[in-house]
């Protein structure tokens, strides 16, 4: 059964949607934070989200915390792109995130809890202190009774829950899924990253990126075409070269247009993958580090640069597993949204 | 797409009965209660003072490859893992034969890295730090420049699956966060890796240790908790009508999954079978359950295809049964939907009557003592059981296990988000 990407949505420092995406990769400046006195941090941040076609959509918006707002203002765009507007009760989620909730949890750490109660803790508070509440607050809002999955698995979590989202769909547990990454960056993350020697020349960034997956008998059911074809998620311990060669290798298909690698700008493209020339991007120059989230804003970059023609063909998006392992998902773009 | 049978060839627990599953088990069986006062903390003057915690001595890895275990949650995590991976007959897979293993593992339900803050802090402190009350700010100042000497790594979701992936060798790793389903959700995520033949082995399993001055208040706040302190014994009490709440409890259970053919073809003990599972949503509010069970009946059912069986197969119900009033209502509204007339006729029973809600761990317990009561024909009671509650009208096997030949087991999780998760574990027949 083959599986489409029937809608994106995202949110990153670069603003809403596509045309966020878009502004993020034409270089939307980043902020400048400190976390102690005297120190700057640069920082792709969204900050406090306002979204009133979300705030339209769910009457309980205002609850949601930072992290919540974001993977559900793109779950929002994504199934108003895939024009998923009714019938959606087998529809399900899965994200995945580094950190998740950790910003409620420090805010409820706060509290002062040594008496009988968590003095001034409300306990919408603590609704935004499980990992998965963007999740829930999607499948709650959009009536989603699908599959509902979070995933915790570092930088590749959101290719991770594609990697797991085929597995659902081919076996028939859903006709589509909410697939991405959601993340928030914290004060603590900030000094995480800026002691993580893996993680220098690249600005750490908070977000979203979802994606519609669906059936391919599903999306002609509803008469929806797909922006690509999502031939598979490869994924492969060892070298970046090796996992990408590998993966392009799996999948047959047209030429490859787009090769897009998690490596930090200021890192070398590995030798073996310099054929690819200017194919090769490097979408965290631009977009950020985001962890959990860098697979769906890496997707709905590559789908927008899909849009704007500015590749046809395969696409390899790839983001950093645990260990050595490495995530690599390979579109096919359809070259006719609506008709292909 | 294969369709592989997925057996358990290892079991392994550090929860508070034990840290021999089968001895946790036998108490389990004989309704032994283990909740009580919460000693992690001085609970005095808090709404709610019951716990159920790992109180004894228990021999667990000091390091794992690269990890250093320094914290109760990765000794819990290792600990279990260590254990299931010696009943399996398994040792680290190398080379190539590592991308046949994965690891599923339960984490990061509520305020996970929380329950790190306390070691971490006192790290940086000394020991006689109160991570609650310590200034985070001056924290973050003084830890050290490696993040991993300060701990501050431990922040990040997914600490304890590379551990047990070390021990495992296995290649592939993640973690599942559905709340309160994450354990059953991990198992069925691991059935599902090998049923379709992506990998051979899977260590699946969760991890909590919930019992901390900023979740017990948290969760009593929503309600969640019973308040029985006068009485911790007696605090959890599944489908009682007296029941007000459930018990916070903590350690970390494993399973070993793996096909039949890998197991067979290393003549491992196959000591049962993973029949089926069920994924559904509720969507119908954050922190409440649909009380319709319209979801935990979809779950069951998904579950029961999935396992190739229908109602009149299921010869027991492991409930989710936390002994909210919330719960256990819809939970045995959805359990008549699911299986209809035979609902009446099987013991619906849940293991937290004795040892509370192990939160992430508590579908991978639940799931091992699934199996135990396939193998060993008791099935376990429902303690605390005194009175009948009218919109809890099933056979919930008060108080007293009961000896019966059992062949499949339902299993439910149900979570926070509206996340549902069901399991069949049955007999294993080659």
């Amino acid at each position: 059964m083959r599986l489409l990407i029937t809608g994106v949505g995202a949110v990153c420092h670069g603003g809403l949607g596509l045309p966020g995406v878009r502004a993020a990769l034409a270089g939307a400046p980043f902020d400048e934070e400190q976390v102690r006195p005297g120190d700057g941090h640069a920082v792709a941040r969204v900050g406090h989200l306002t979204d009133p076609d979300s705030a339209a959509a769910y009457r309980r918006w205002g609850q949601l915390d930072a992290y919540s707002r974001y993977g559900f203002a793109a779950s929002r765009l994504a199934l108003v792109d895939a024009g998923w507007d009714d019938d959606r009760a087998e529809v399900g989620i899965q994200l995945g995130t580094s950190f998740g909730c950790m910003e409620e949890n420090q805010k409820f750490d706060r509290y002062d809890s040594s008496g009988d109660v968590v003095k001034g803790a409300s306990p919408l508070v603590f609704k935004g202190t499980v990992d998965n509440a963007p999740a829930g607050w999607v499948a709650v809002a959009f009536r989603l009774k699908g599959p509902n999955a979070t995933f915790v698995s570092g930088d590749g979590a959101a290719l991770e829950a594609l990697w797991s989202a085929e597995g659902v769909l081919q076996a028939g547990r859903a006709p589509g899924l909410l697939v991405g990454g959601v993340e928030r960056v914290t004060d603590l993350q900030l000094l995480l990253h800026e002691r993580d020697s893996a993680k220098q020349g690249v600005v750490p960034a908070e977000g979203a990126g979802v994606v519609l997956l669906e059936r391919e008998d599903s999306a002609a059911q509803r008469g929806v075409a797909g922006r690509a074809e999502l031939l598979g998620v490869h994924r492969q311990r060892g070298t970046l070269a090796d996992a990408v060669l590998g993966a392009l290798a799996r999948f047959e298909g047209a030429d490859v247009g787009r090769v897009a690698l998690a490596l930090p700008a200021d890192q070398p493209v590995p030798a073996e993958l310099a054929e690819f020339g200017d194919r090769l991007t490097q979408p965290k120059a631009t977009l950020g580090e985001a962890y959990g989230a860098y697979g769906g804003l890496a997707l709905a970059a590559t789908l927008a640069e899909l849009e704007d023609g500015a590749w046809s063909g395969r696409a390899a998006v790839h983001a950093f597993g645990e260990g050595d392992e490495h995530f690599v998902a390979v579109l096919q773009g359809l070259d006719d949204r609506r008709n292909a | 797409m294969s369709n592989r049978r997925v057996v358990i060839t290892g079991m392994g627990a550090i929860v508070p009965h034990g840290d021999d599953i089968n001895a946790v088990y036998r108490r389990v069986a004989a309704g032994e209660n283990i909740c009580g006062r919460i000693t992690r903390f001085d609970p005095t003057g808090f709404l709610c003072q019951i716990g159920s915690e790992v109180k004894y001595a228990f021999e667990a890895p000091k390091t794992v490859g690269p990890y250093s275990i320094h914290n109760e949650a990765l000794a819990f995590t290792a600990g279990s893992a260590q254990r299931a991976l010696a009943m399996a007959g398994l040792t680290p897979a190398t080379g190539d034969a590592m991308d046949r293993r994965a690891v599923v593992l339960s984490t990061g339900v509520g305020p996970a890295n929380i329950n790190f803050l306390g070691p971490i802090a006192q790290r940086v402190h000394g020991k006689g730090a109160d991570p609650y009350k310590s200034d985070l700010a001056a924290f973050y100042a003084q830890a050290p420049n490696e993040p991993e000497a300060a701990g501050l790594d431990e922040f990040h979701l997914d600490t304890a699956a590379p551990i047990v992936a070390v021990q495992a060798g296995a290649a592939h790793v993640y973690n599942t966060a559905s709340a309160c389903a994450s354990g059953s959700h991990a198992v069925a995520d691991a059935g599902a890796l090998i049923r379709r033949g992506e990998v051979d082995v899977v260590v699946a399993g969760g991890v909590c240790t919930p019992v901390t001055r900023v979740l017990v208040p948290g969760f009593a706040m929503l309600s969640a908790l019973s308040t029985r302190n006068d009485d911790p014994a007696h605090a959890s009490r599944p489908f009682d009508a007296g029941r007000d709440g459930f018990v916070m409890g903590e350690g970390a259970a494993c399973l070993v999954l793996e096909s039949e053919e890998h197991a067979k073809a290393r003549g491992a003990v196959i000591l049962g079978e993973l029949g089926g599972w069920g994924y559904s949503c509720d969507s119908y509010r954050l922190t409440d359950p649909e009380p319709g069970g319209i979801g935990m009946k979809l779950c069951m059912t998904r579950a029961l295809e999935s396992a190739g069986m229908t109602a009149e197969d299921v010869d027991h119900v492991n409930a989710h049964g936390t002994s909210t009033m919330y719960n256990d209502r819809a939970e045995t509204l959805a359990i008549k939907k699911a299986l209809g007339d035979h609902a009446y006729k099987i013991p619906v029973s849940s293991n937290k009557s004795m040892f509370g809600h192990l939160i992430h761990a508590a579908g991978a317990l639940e799931g091992c003592l699934s199996v135990l009561t396939i193998r060993n024909g008791i099935v376990p009671p429902t303690i605390n059981y005194d009175t009948p509650d009218p919109s809890c009208d099933l056979d919930y096997c008060p108080n007293v296990g009961r000896e019966q030949k059992t062949d499949v087991i339902l299993k439910n999780s149900f979570g926070f988000g509206g996340m549902n998760v069901s399991v069949v574990y049955k007999r294993y027949e080659g």
